[in-house]
């Protein structure tokens, strides 16, 4: 199905969400995009990389610092409005749980949001359909907004994910949200395990059995961390081997830091399963 | 005014790649070909041939054909849609107006080459566009068929047969090069 977010149509690959956090205290960047100039450099470097998507964020996922509805707008809404002059063609996504930044964003521009905490707002709803922008629906394990998870235990976390997720997109289009601009996201870490993250992993097939575009935000993230024992500077490759297993199975959006490797793996990955040819046709062909 | 045009048998060509160069001149040369087309190439049975392009069989995703063309009657069709298909050895060619010979040279011109490199081969390839620019059917008629073996040429049968359409013939080649390390070449033969 072809994505369309808020007008703009994406191409029909996997496709790369590029993650520029306007944060001080992000687990893998920690601040280094918190400043204005740093975070428009960031985003010039990973549109020039090829991102479908860039997702501005204003609060870091975990606990830590509160920061107000003011000052997560204030953050985001001038990146937002910054980013949407200097590359008016790039789909633009907004990565909060508040209705009132989610507001100040799309009228300055975003295209898409992206709530990875369950909408724990339901107005949200309706500020996305009134500016028909498109909507990620999160799985978080139905936790308050930043909150880590303390031995959570689901009957059967992929039934829960897929109900969970398919209600929500059903109430999105319901709402007004256009259909075409509405995916769904299992949330990672959020609200689970890792053994529930990598579950999740193995059945993707079965999110995207829904019919729903599925994305996935998988960026070095502390499930990738426990298999492999390593802090975020390590977890590229095991993010990349997450990345390859999700898209083989069928899902569409990758929201990462690394845009070059994940754009590489995505285009090995659709080669393979013939989604898009080889960019080169030489070997024992001529 | 009758015409006979050369190219090469490279499946790339059914994915429509190549380098430019290559790509321009085909383009060029098959502008100049009249509506009325019989492709010669080489193919397991002689005479007249209909089928379908199948890519599967090089790793495209798709129905197999259940009447593929053999490789070169297939790159004439590709390139020039609705021709009539014609597979040699054979006897003499059908009469036509025009004529699209699909062949190409040695497989062995550099070390990357399919056959990895034979240095007999550019000698060979350079006789073979030699032949081509003469617009000589004897000389092109006369390649040495145990060599051209040898070579990994697979493009001899058709070479043959156009070596039998009477001449003289004004010859012209628009490209002849090796990019991958196999001899293609695109020329055009015409007479009035």
């Amino acid at each position: 199905m072809t994505l369309r977010i808020r007008g703009k149509a994406l191409p029909d690959t996997s496709l790369v969400m590029a993650i520029v956090n306007r944060t001080p205290d992000s687990f893998y960047d920690k601040g280094a995009t918190y400043g204005l100039a740093e975070a428009l450099d960031r985003v010039d470097q990973v549109v020039a990389e090829g991102a479908h998507v860039v997702d501005i964020g204003g609060v870091k996922a975990a606990p830590g610092e509160e920061v107000p509805a003011e000052e997560e707008a204030r953050r985001v809404v001038e990146l937002v409005a910054a980013v949407r002059d200097r590359h008016p063609d790039v789909v633009l996504s907004v990565d909060t749980f508040r209705a009132s930044v989610a507001r100040a964003a799309l009228e300055a521009g975003a295209d898409l949001l992206n709530d990875a905490w369950e909408m724990p707002e339901p107005e949200t709803l309706e500020v996305v359909a009134e500016f028909g922008a498109g909507l990620v629906c999160t799985h978080a394990g139905h936790l308050p907004p930043r909150t880590r998870p303390h031995r959570v235990a689901y009957p059967d976390v992929v039934a829960d994910v897929v109900s969970t997720l398919t209600a929500m997109a059903d109430k999105a289009v319901a709402a007004g949200v256009p259909r075409e601009g509405v995916l769904i996201d299992p949330g990672h870490d959020f609200g689970k395990n890792s053994r529930q993250s990598l579950l999740l992993t193995d059945r993707t097939a079965d999110l995207v059995a829904t019919g729903w575009p599925v994305l996935m935000a998988l960026s070095r993230k502390d499930f990738v961390g426990e298999v492999l024992d390593l802090l975020p500077d390590d977890r590229l490759e095991g993010t990349l081997a997450a990345t390859a297993v999700c898209a083989f199975q069928g899902a569409r959006v990758f929201r990462a830091h690394d845009v070059t490797a994940t754009l590489r793996v995505l285009r090995t990955v659709d080669a393979i399963r013939g989604r898009v040819p080889p960019v080169v046709n030489v070997r024992g062909l001529a | 005014m009758t015409r006979v045009v050369f190219v090469p048998s490279a499946p790339l060509l059914l994915l429509d790649a190549g380098p430019p160069e290559l790509r321009a001149a085909l383009a060029s040369a098959l502008a100049r070909l009249p509506g009325e087309v019989v492709v010669v190439g080489a193919a397991p049975v002689p005479g007249w041939w209909t089928g379908s392009v199948d890519l599967t069989p090089y790793g495209v995703r798709g129905t197999p054909a259940t009447d593929p063309l053999p490789l070169a009657l297939a790159v004439g069709a590709h390139l020039v849609p609705g021709a009539r298909l014609w597979g040699v050895p054979s006897g003499p060619l059908p009469e036509s107006p025009s004529y699209l010979v699909v062949a190409d040279g040695t497989a062995k011109r550099t070390l990357k080459a399919p056959g990895h490199l034979d240095e007999r081969a550019d000698a060979f390839d350079a006789e073979v566009v030699a032949a081509l620019a003469a617009g000589d059917p004897h000389r092109l008629g006369s390649l040495d068929a145990e060599l051209a073996g040898e070579l990994w040429v697979e493009g001899l049968p058709a070479w043959q047969a156009a070596a039998g359409l009477p001449g003289p013939w004004r010859g012209e080649v628009l490209y002849a090069d090796a990019p991958y390390g196999v001899g293609y070449a695109v020329a055009i033969w015409q007479r009035d």
